[in-house]
């Protein structure tokens, strides 16, 4: 737990108070939606999964001890919530192959329109062209702003080999947007 | 900026893919789904809840039944009179054998308790 403050509202939210519960939502659902729009690139998903994160979160709010921030708690909570997401799918596509049908699951452009700029978007697609790996830790790292420390906790990775990942990440995609937009 | 000798292609900052991606993070999320998460904040919002089986009541709630509780068993231990006279303490006899008053209870005399307020008893 980062500091008092934290600790008093996890005590609050444990004694039920609306406010505290009305507080957590606007501190952190921002966030937890960005991290799963661009881990999905799906705008519908990302409203619903958000949606399931913080039901989930008061289910478990009994069962979080308080040793990471709220923050890292909400991703956490966020990054498996897209990982079950992610399985249904490839089960769903696995099946629609076998079956010989089309896979409606994925738009032809998910990001289209979530970003204006330009140059932004650029960056947006080529986010969303990494691996799942390499998009989470460049989401939390630099789009969220959590610490490696903290990636690390809620991804359940040591810190060292998170802050390897991260750059590498960053150079496959500078590699992509290398010719395709200009700084 | 720089040329990339690998493929011929200009290099691009790290500084500037941080900037687009902090820009990134500027995508707001539709106001709608602050309405749902607030709709969807559970009923105990407003009440107690239980924290691994025990229940959590209100700061107001604990303290009263805390004063209720230490008014109980101040009232059971008033009406069972512990600690009361009625046991009785040991005093000096005059015969020189052990023996015990029961100052309030005055159909508890024994004999030799006699000795003590019966002047009229002639050994």
């Amino acid at each position: 737990m980062r500091d008092r403050s934290e600790r008093r509202i996890l005590t609050a939210l444990r004694q039920g108070r609306r406010e505290a519960y009305v507080g957590v939502i606007d501190a952190h659902y921002p966030s937890v939606y960005r991290f799963l729009l661009f881990l999905g690139g799906d705008r519908h998903l990302a409203e619903d999964l958000t949606q399931e994160v913080f039901a989930s979160a008061w289910k478990s709010l009994d069962g979080f001890r308080g040793d990471s921030s709220i923050r890292t708690w909400l991703h956490r909570i966020a990054y498996h919530a897209f990982l079950d997401v992610q399985r249904r799918r490839e089960r769903d596509t696995a099946l629609t192959g076998a079956l010989g049908g089309r896979d409606c699951g994925v738009a032809d452009d998910p990001l289209a329109g979530i970003v204006a700029e330009e140059s932004v978007s650029q960056v947006a697609r080529a986010l969303h062209d990494l691996d799942l790996e390499e998009r989470t830790l460049l989401l939390l790292h630099y789009v969220d702003g959590l610490s490696y420390r903290e990636m690390a906790q809620t991804l359940g990775r040591p810190d060292g080999t998170l802050k390897w990942i991260t750059s590498r990440a960053m150079e496959r995609l500078r590699g992509r947007l290398a010719g395709k937009v200009e700084p | 900026m720089s040329m990339n000798p690998g493929n011929g292609r200009e290099d691009i900052s790290v500084d500037w893919v941080q900037r687009q991606l902090k820009a990134v993070g500027a995508v707001e999320p539709p106001a709608s789904l602050r309405d749902r998460l607030v709709a969807d904040i559970p009923a105990s919002g407003g009440g107690r809840r239980t924290v691994r089986g025990l229940q959590v009541w209100p700061g107001w709630v604990r303290w009263v039944g805390a004063a209720a509780a230490v008014v109980v068993t101040a009232s059971v231990i008033a009406w069972l009179g512990i600690p009361s006279g009625r046991q009785g303490r040991p005093i000096a006899d005059m015969n020189g054998a052990s023996a015990r008053v029961y100052a309030a209870d005055h159909n508890s005399l024994r004999p030799s308790d006699t000795n003590l307020c019966d002047i009229n008893s002639v050994r």
